[in-house]
């Protein structure tokens, strides 16, 4: 018991001393999880808004499809990037394995099922009268599709605050793609890891903190303004 | 001009048909009431009058031009026609910002939205509440601003789904006031559905029956589904268990029938040397109509006749006489 206060105290000294090497690698990780979240964001949201709004055959095939893909391992997917950016793969060429776009395309290919299949959801709880009332308003389906968008906002960035909390946590992608170079492609997960093998639990539990600090301090603007503009 | 024409108007769901109109014609200017019980398909009518919802089959005009409902560019023609729902809802921002949201789209300018949503809300008495949040208002409250959005569009056509029919008696008062001052302002005309025929005659001067989908012609608010049996020749209609009126001659077990209230024979005697066509019963309700005096009469059912006033003072009916209440053949229409 000793062992973990003593790990959580030197911890904790070291995040309020803002350790440069902790800093460096927590700045890596926000950089690339707020990229891969808002590349899926901007993917995902309309994607999910034309299967949500729209019926078409085959739209439960779909759906079921993507809530499939919630539960695709890490793992595979960095193994499906690596075999195109790798120097024999398709995009070879473009250099990108072990840098930290390589981990932003595995991550976004993550989450785009995510952001995709709670906007629908999000879409499936907006009343119906409030796409009659713009239309009876005189407004045409693209205005229609932005007062559905509108009404259907807190979802949709609730489904943006979970991908987002999927990629920050993700450890597959993230050393599978970006190789865990120190100052370079070390996140927080990869570097917790690597402490992990060392023995060295006092970074590895300053990150966890850290990890934990900025979920819980996204949930809570989330709820905050929820609470304050949903009512 | 004709402000709606439709000519075989369907609308079918799962092969059930919910409307079925073979001609209807709507005049320009003035108020309409649907009228009809519950699935008689007034909601789809509207549904498809504010160019909302396809028919199934059939033609549509507005102002004598064909309406292209596959076309894709309706949103056109619904600035001209504004519905507002049963149960309205408000866009989860500011009541001022709800009665703008029409006018934004029709590319006003700042000023003048501003004196549109101030003129609208004042009319139907909710201008204190500008600032409120759309959703933290009541139900009467939530009609009365959806009603002030409709208004400020300036619409040719405002469509009201039972405006009053989930209301407070004040709200409702209110709501009629408002929906007389449009049709006093001529700016729109007004087609409305309810379920209160007193409130239909109160409002309008041209009513439509629906029933069953169809237009059951205008006035027959009396309609009911009623037994048949046979006594030698004549065929007998049964409703309850004593309410019975001769029938023309059918094969059907059951049919469902409309009473025109304004032929139905009500007299302090028996006014038929026929007792088996006469039934009796007791005045329940009298209201003031337009032309007339309306009366509610319990003859085991409650029944809808319409006096003319000078009928009315011969007669010198009051609540709680016992009438004699007989159904000529030529009040009664099969369905």
């Amino acid at each position: 018991m000793n062992f973990f206060f003593d790990s959580l105290f030197s911890a904790l000294q070291l995040v309020f001393a803002a350790d440069p090497e902790l800093m460096v690698i927590v700045g890596l990780s926000l950089r690339v999880s707020l990229t891969s979240t808002l590349i899926a964001g901007l993917l995902g949201v309309p994607l999910g808004f034309v299967i949500g709004f729209n019926s078409f055959r085959g739209k439960r095939v779909v759906i079921t499809l993507l809530n499939t893909l919630l539960a695709l391992p890490t793992v595979v997917i960095g193994l499906m990037v690596y075999t195109f950016i790798s120097r024999r793969g398709a995009l070879g060429a473009l250099n990108l394995l072990y840098t930290p776009n390589a981990i932003v395309i595995g991550q976004v290919i993550l989450i785009i099922p995510v952001i995709t299949a709670l906007t629908i959801a999000a879409l499936s709880r907006i009343d119906d009268r409030y796409r009659r009332t713009a239309l009876t308003l005189g407004a045409d389906q693209f205005q229609t599709a932005l007062v559905v968008l509108r009404e259907a906002r807190f979802g949709i960035v609730a489904a943006a605050v979970a991908a987002f909390g999927r990629v920050i946590s993700e450890i597959g992608i993230s050393m599978m793609l970006g190789g865990n170079a120190r100052g370079f492609t070390r996140t927080m997960t990869t570097a917790m890891a690597l402490e992990y093998d060392k023995g060295e639990f006092v970074l590895a539990v300053g990150l966890g903190i850290v990890l934990l600090t900025i979920s819980l301090g996204m949930n809570t603007l989330l709820n905050y303004f929820q609470g304050r503009y949903a009512e | 001009m004709s402000l709606y024409a439709a000519r075989e108007l369907q609308k079918v769901y799962d092969g059930r048909t919910v409307l079925d109109l073979p001609e209807l014609s709507i005049a320009d200017g003035g108020m309409v009431a649907l009228l009809g019980p519950n699935g008689a398909g007034k909601t789809t009518l509207l549904h498809i009058l504010a160019f909302l919802l396809r028919p199934s089959s059939g033609q549509l005009r507005f102002k004598d031009q064909p309406v292209a409902f596959q076309a894709g560019s309706l949103h056109q023609l619904r600035r001209q026609v504004v519905l507002v729902e049963q149960q309205p809802i408000l866009f989860s921002t500011s009541v001022a910002k709800n009665v703008a949201f029409g006018l934004k789209l029709r590319g006003l300018k700042r000023h003048d939205i501003n004196r549109r949503v101030d003129e609208s809300l004042s009319m139907v008495g909710m201008r204190a509440f500008a600032s409120a949040n759309g959703r933290h208002l009541s139900g009467g409250e939530t009609q009365r601003v959806a009603i002030a959005r409709a208004i400020a569009c300036r619409p040719q056509v405002i469509l009201l789904d039972e405006p009053t029919s989930n209301v407070d008696i004040e709200n409702r008062m209110a709501i009629e006031t408002i929906m007389g001052d449009i049709r006093d302002a001529g700016r729109s005309s007004i087609i409305f559905c309810t379920h209160d025929v007193s409130q239909a005659a109160r409002l309008t001067d041209m009513r439509l029956h629906l029933a069953g989908g169809r237009l059951n012609g205008a006035d027959y608010e009396n309609t009911f589904q009623a037994g048949v049996h046979h006594e030698g020749e004549q065929c007998w209609g049964r409703i309850g268990r004593r309410f019975r009126f001769p029938l023309p001659p059918t094969s059907e077990a059951v049919v469902r029938v409309a009473v025109n209230p304004r032929l139905i024979e009500i007299t302090a005697e028996s006014p038929s040397p026929d007792k088996r066509a006469t039934n009796r019963g007791r005045v329940i309700r009298m209201d003031e109509e337009m032309d007339g005096v309306r009366l509610m009469v319990d003859v085991g059912l409650p029944l809808v006749v319409i006096l003319s006033c000078q009928a009315y003072r011969a007669a010198d009916f009051r609540i709680g006489d016992t009438v004699c209440v007989r159904c000529p053949s030529e009040a009664l229409s099969l369905l």
